[in-house]
């Protein structure tokens, strides 16, 4: 255990992981802000960069891009009432009447409270549950490993936003992707229509940058472009006094077990996190009639828990390899760029990188407090870019990014393809995070589900003789018949009712 | 076009592509292999569950009321033109000159409109890419043919 910790600490402490990790945070808050860039598309666009890097600095660099956009977000929502990121809707309903009031410093210094506390007890709930998570998962066979992953697709697909069946449909989607190149065990062609450029499979950050970055530009592009947004006057984060805490705390603390909570759910994500923790707040908060007003609960409510959703989201992520939303997926496939393969073995193999991971994640949730004092004020005039000047440089960024990956210009096509592609079905509702979680899931997925075939002699009920797996099969049905078992359950007591 | 064509017209477009791609492998397995040993096993349960989701999806939106914004069409089809131009030539051309191209068109057509300032971005952007990914991380990006430069 010491002698892990203390590799884990050397690699943390090199100039090149905390430069990392300082240039990360700062990037991450101003990405952030930018509205429209969003979590996801921060972690895509920065991923080319880290190709140059070692393993640890280069997954503390999109530990560090991430959980400084989910922060940076709020900025964007006090100052203009646009949500950097989606995570930061609710923030905007306090956040911006405050600084509408001249107090766009104080929200600002509510939020970035709440977001390092919230940020550093997600960190401490990783460190504790992770490894837990992971023991338990060491005993998987390839049966018991299909149960896990089906119930993790189950998941993510029923409660991503919006339409179950678009979810599903999305879901389903990626895992096709995923099968398009070699069959794993035969390595016959599949889905390739006679191209060799797609044996090897389509590029999981083409398709990433692509349904992400890119159908965010042609979406943004096909509605009408805002011009200057309206700008609220700002000198700086103010912190709030200990004083001004008194009766806020428990708030605090509530929002971020919501969050936490929330988190470790795959596929909820930071925003279905915050918007419940402020439905919560408003609920129960003694200031609940100044909600909506300006009032600092619901602050602290939104970003405590959206912050606190880091740290959850990568519990089935580094324990399972299960990816808890689609920024966690991202993070799983530069693993396997830096050579790391994910699954339930990643903790067990690389204790050194994960103990690296843990302790980073803990110091740039520190970092948010004085970098985002200094990033909110650099981010601030940026806010006043035309959308035009920004939307071109995510386009040249998305390019740059997909063609470094593998040099491949196959890949461009992949990306724009599947960026019309993602254009087209997010104008209908479909949800894109599944498509990516479907994507990363699926070889392991079949994978497990083959082996399992194979070591059982193609027996089926071998699936449902293993406990663990039936159960897990069980719960993956009943999660995705769910919502039609609920409604017939409504329909019989409204009809006894009658 | 209308909002529930267009709604109705996707899920119909997805869910004839599920029929085209089971098509492509068969609908049963010809070969009589063990369904581990099968390549098309996993894909043909994809297959069928997409096919039945898409089924279900196209059949709710005939029946859902409510659309989805509008679109600026003529915009959004050059957009998407140019990003195939792009894709097309970055390799051809180097990734400044197509860069800096685009960067015009895209802005000009988001509707900028002082010369300087576009062609400022034009030049500053691309070559700062450039310079930061030939020169300082030395991670090439295609080049042009005139100069090796960018």
């Amino acid at each position: 255990m010491l002698p892990v910790l203390g590799d884990s600490l050397q690699l943390l402490f090199s100039v090149e992981a905390i430069l990392t990790l300082l240039l990360g945070t700062m990037l991450g808050i101003v990405l952030g802000a930018l509205p429209g860039i969003g979590s996801t598309v921060a972690v895509a666009i920065i991923l080319p960069f880290t190709l140059g890097m070692s393993q640890a600095p280069a997954v503390l660099l999109l530990l560090a891009v991430y959980a400084g956009s989910v922060y940076g977000g709020s900025i964007s929502a006090i100052l203009i009432n646009t949500p950097g990121t989606p995570q930061s809707a609710a923030t905007t309903f306090d956040g911006y009447p405050m600084a509408q009031r001249g107090e766009a410093g104080r929200a600002l210094g509510w939020a970035t409270v709440a977001s390092v506390v919230g940020g550093l007890i997600s960190v401490v709930l990783l460190i504790i549950a992770a490894p837990q998570l992971a023991a338990l998962a060491l005993n998987f066979g390839p049966i018991e490993t299909f149960g896990l992953l089906l119930l993790g697709l189950t998941c993510i697909v029923a409660v991503s936003s919006g339409d179950m069946i678009k979810g599903l449909i999305a879901g389903v989607l990626g895992l096709l992707l995923a099968m398009v190149g070699g069959d794993p065990i035969t390595g016959a062609p599949r889905f390739t229509f006679g191209d060799f450029r797609m044996i090897a499979g389509l590029d999981l950050l083409a398709i990433v940058i692509g349904v992400f970055a890119l159908s965010e530009v042609l979406l943004r592009v096909s509605q009408k472009l805002s011009t200057t947004p309206e700008f609220v006057s700002f000198r700086g984060i103010v912190l709030p006094r200990l004083g001004e805490w008194k009766g806020r705390l428990k708030g605090l603390f509530k929002s971020v077990a919501l969050g936490c909570g929330i988190g470790i759910l795959p596929g909820t994500g930071a925003a279905t996190a915050a918007f419940v923790s402020y439905a919560e707040a408003r609920r129960t908060s003694p200031n609940s009639a100044q909600f909506g007003k300006g009032e600092p609960d619901g602050i602290i409510a939104s970003e405590g828990a959206n912050n606190a959703v880091t740290g959850g989201a990568l519990v089935p992520t580094m324990a399972l390899g299960i990816p808890g939303d689609a920024v966690t997926a991202v993070m799983l496939a530069t693993l396997t760029l830096h050579g790391v393969t994910p699954g339930v073995r990643l903790m067990q193999d690389n204790p050194t990188l994960i103990g690296a991971i843990f302790a980073g994640l803990f110091i740039i949730n520190l970092l948010l407090l004085p970098l985002g004092m200094l990033a909110s004020a650099m981010a601030a005039p940026l806010l006043r870019m035309r959308e035009a000047f920004m939307l071109t440089a995510i386009t040249l960024l998305c390019f740059v990014g997909v063609y470094f990956v593998r040099g491949n210009p196959f890949d461009l096509w992949v990306m724009v393809v599947a960026g019309i592609f993602g254009f087209i079905l997010r104008r209908q509702g479909y949800p894109m995070a599944p498509l990516v979680i479907g994507m990363v899931l699926g070889p392991t997925l079949e994978m497990s589900l083959r082996q399992g075939l194979i070591i059982t002699n193609g027996s089926f009920g071998a699936f449902f003789a293993s406990p663990i797996a039936a159960t897990l099969i069980v719960i993956s049905t009943l999660t995705l018949f769910w919502p039609a078992i609920n409604g017939a359950r409504k329909w019989i007591f409204r009809r006894r009712a009658a | 076009m209308t909002s529930i064509l267009e709604r109705a017209g996707v899920a119909l477009a997805l869910f004839l592509a599920a029929v085209a791609l089971m098509a492509s492998i068969g609908w049963s397995d010809a070969g009589g292999l063990p369904p581990a040993f099968s390549p098309e096993f996993f894909p043909r349960i994809i297959l069928m569950v997409l096919l039945c989701l898409t089924a279900v999806g196209f059949v709710l939106e005939c029946f859902k009321s409510g659309g989805t914004s509008a679109v600026e069409l003529a915009r959004t089809g050059v957009l998407a033109v140019a990003l195939i131009v792009f894709a097309w030539s970055m390799t051809r051309f180097g990734f400044f000159l197509t860069a800096a191209a685009f960067s015009v068109l895209v802005l000009t057509m988001l509707g900028l409109r002082k010369p300087l300032a576009i062609a400022l971005y034009a030049v500053a952007v691309p070559g700062a890419i450039v310079g930061l990914f030939n020169h300082v991380l030395i991670m090439p990006l295609p080049t042009s043919p005139f100069s090796y430069l960018f």
